[in-house]
């Protein structure tokens, strides 16, 4: 019996060395329902997935390492804004990858009749997937390869028609750079960790998508009340007419203030341009209207036009502002806005692109790099051409960009004398837009987050001092409060819907979460300690992956930068997190999570979480 | 043992500056009154407090405050003067000397 929420199979793809227009090899196998209560779908089964598909010998760019495509039982749902996620093994850490992404791509596979799709091999020529529910087709995509996302979307649109969704990457994933993404809907991306070179690696530019299922849920009723229980607790929320009216740039100036902007690299923590690349001047200069993604309540993206109409997408989100702005020191958010329609169409991650050119710059003004390197280029803090330049040059692989292209930890690597000092990363992948320095246990959040120097498992900055007590500048509290918060997304990863939307929109709370799984699928006893449960063994399953690839305590760590160097400015002006400070919160998050003081999980914890013979046996 | 130069200076200045006339501006930038990115300029007497300025508001957006900031034992609103967030336990008591830039924003961090 196929539980309700749920399409009930996985589509398993091999590429291996086909041609366009040759047979495919695929299958479909039923989801396993022994291990769905224990992982639900999303991020939980796309891991278990990911866990049995590939191993430590599995190089991020081999053919077999799976591009999975997941979804979860409440996307599709009328619920709140349906999320896809790609899960596959990260060419920019090495280690496990879940990125997300709205737009309406979710749905379409659920209503195609799949939950996860699960693409290993390589095409013998550049091909893109049609999938049209049980129709499953290699075509040729020579006439979208090399294109920007922007155009090859628009091309295979034409070619299918607007009921298609379409999955694709940039030329900076057909090149292979670890960070590009994968795009939808023209403007949401997967940016982290490099799904697009896991795409290009496969020769496959695109995947199209196109359903008639429904998705059926168990209490259609009791869903509609708790929808208006939703609009209830959105007229009540504190923050949701702000984000809905702004977006995540509304952050941009509460993080100045409080000094975890990321400026110039991460030398400050505000920004003396703040006014002029806020939600207000975004509002003034270059709103159109709002949008949002898939059965969302409350929309919060901007679709803005910039350059008197040349450039027009849905953003800058907050992110971009702060990677590609202050962090490069750039105080022009039309500017800004091209940046980031740059990144959108070579398909690279603006996070990862923002740290990578701001580290080049730190390089450039400390005379560690000249204009004999950078190709000519004045590579200055607050060069906006060079900034664009640069995108163009990494997306490409030209030049020096080709340095760039490879991440900020390699780019040390290769640049060498005191760079790596202030390579600023967390397992390889660079960090975004809090400074931990205003926030120790935002510091935390990076080093313990599966997929490296992350914001979305954990954000203790986001709400300083509510619901939790915790030391800003110490670490009393701080594991106890990221643990926490990492937990709780977990269900909503499974789901998936938007956790952004559920946290400051509707401040849901665990019990909430269980109370949908119960309305959609009819699990009628499922509950928030169950969940809480959950949590810890998908949060650990991950961790067994990446201690599986030989990851241990050695790399749950700080760039040098953050951890022994003052912040200049801002409330956290003079304070240095410390070895001491830092290993404190490390050892207490080890002994809430059950992990061995090297950050193993331990027989004791593994067997209480369900897990022994899911993971096998561990490096000790 | 005397103060310290730049401590003594600081009160120096503000006995000599104490009850005389100048302003302050304040800026909203989360909603009070149903609106945002909205701000006044109030006159003050150097010296006074914080909370006597706000007071002077009109008496709906200072309950506003009053609920957002200074009754939840941990505010999801906080105040910067001069771009400098003002801790909790010296919301209330902190004085204002004259051309002060106030902003009181929701600490909504997270993209």
């Amino acid at each position: 019996m196929v539980l309700k929420g749920y399409a009930g199979r996985i589509l398993f793809i091999n590429l291996d060395n086909k041609k366009t227009g040759e047979a495919l090899q695929y299958k479909t196998e039923p989801l396993d329902e022994k291990i769905l209560r224990k992982l639900i779908g999303g991020r939980g089964y796309g891991a278990y997935l990911l866990y049995n598909l590939s191993g430590p010998t599995t190089k991020p760019l081999d053919p077999q390492n799976p591009f999975i495509l997941s979804t979860g039982p409440l996307t599709g749902t009328p619920l709140a804004g349906s999320k896809f996620a790609v899960i596959t093994k990260s060419p920019l850490t090495g280690l496990f990858l879940d990125s997300y992404s709205g737009g309406e791509l979710a749905g379409e596979i659920k209503y195609a009749g799949y939950d996860h799709i699960v693409i290993q091999g390589r095409c013998a020529q550049p091909s893109y997937l049609f999938i049209e529910d049980e129709k499953v087709e290699l075509r040729d995509a020579s006439h979208i390869w090399g294109k920007t996302t922007f155009d090859a979307e628009e091309i295979l649109i034409k070619e299918h028609g607007g009921e298609a969704k379409i999955l694709v990457t940039g030329p900076a994933g057909e090149n292979l750079v670890p960070f590009a993404c994968v795009c939808t809907d023209y403007y949401h991306q997967s940016g982290r960790g490099g799904a697009g070179a896991v795409m290009g690696s496969k020769n496959l530019k695109a995947i199209a998508v196109k359903g008639s299922k429904d998705v059926t849920v168990s209490d259609s009723e009791g869903l509609k009340k708790f929808r208006q229980y939703l609009q209830e607790k959105f007229k009540k929320s504190q923050f949701g007419d702000l984000r809905v009216k702004y977006g995540t740039p509304y952050t941009t100036t509460t993080a100045s203030l409080i000094g975890v902007l990321p400026t110039r690299n991460f030398q400050q923590g505000s920004f003396e341009g703040i006014e002029k690349i806020n939600c207000f001047t975004i509002k003034e200069k270059i709103w159109i209207s709002d949008h949002g993604c898939l059965g969302c309540q409350a929309p919060c993206m901007n679709f803005v036009k910039a350059k008197k109409g040349k450039i027009k997408l849905v953003g800058p989100e907050y992110e971009t502002i702060a990677l590609l702005g202050s962090n490069v020191g750039v105080d022009d958010i039309e500017r800004i806005a091209e940046f980031n329609e740059l990144c959108d169409a070579y398909g690279v991650d603006t996070i990862s692109c923002g740290g990578v050119i701001a580290f080049a710059m730190e390089c450039y003004e400390k005379g560690i790099i000249d204009k004999k390197m950078t190709d000519g280029l004045d590579l200055r803090f607050g060069n906006a051409d060079a900034v664009v330049e640069m995108i163009i040059k990494i997306a490409k692989r030209e030049g020096f960009g080709n340095v760039l292209a490879d991440g900020v930890k390699k780019a040390a690597e290769r640049i060498g004398k005191e760079s790596p000092h202030f390579a600023i990363h967390v397992k390889g992948m660079e960090l975004p837009g809090y400074e931990p320095r205003g926030a120790f246990a935002m510091g935390l959040a990076y080093a313990t987050a599966t997929r490296g120097g992350c914001h979305r498992r954990a954000k203790p900055v986001e709400i300083p001092q509510d619901r939790f007590k915790y030391d800003n500048f110490g670490f009393e509290g701080n594991a106890q409060m990221v643990k926490k918060l990492q937990d709780f997304r977990e269900p909503v990863h499974c789901g998936i819907l938007c956790d952004a939307l559920l946290r400051f929109c509707f401040e849901l709370e665990m019990k909430d979460i269980a109370e949908m799984y119960r309305l959609v699928v009819g699990w009628e006893d499922i509950s928030a300690p169950e969940l809480t449960q959950l949590a810890e063994r998908i949060y650990t399953l991950t961790r067994c992956y990446n201690v599986r690839e030989g990851m241990d305590r050695k790399d749950d760590t700080l760039p040098p930068r953050i951890l022994h160097d003052p912040l200049p400015d801002g409330p956290g002006q003079g304070k240095v997190i410390g070895d001491e400070t830092f290993n404190r919160m490390l050892d207490e998050y080890y002994v809430l999570r059950g992990w061995d003081s090297n950050g193993i999980p331990t027989p004791e914890t593994l067997d209480r979480l369900g897990l022994t013979d899911m993971v096998g046996a561990l490096p000790k | 043992m005397g103060l310290p130069n730049l401590v003594a200076g600081k009160i120096i200045r503000a006995q000599t500056m104490e009850n005389s006339k100048t302003q302050v501006q304040i800026r909203f930038l989360a909603f009070f009154g149903s609106r945002d990115n909205w701000g006044v300029d109030l006159d003050i007497t150097t010296g006074e407090t914080l909370i006597k300025v706000f007071g002077r508001i009109e008496q709906s957006i200072y309950e506003e405050i009053e609920e957002k900031l200074f009754r939840p034992q941990h505010p999801r609103y906080a105040i910067a003067i001069n771009g400098k967030i003002v801790p909790q336990d010296q919301m209330k008591e902190i004085r204002l000397w004259g051309g002060e830039k106030i902003t009181l924003m929701a600490r909504l961090v997270g993209g």
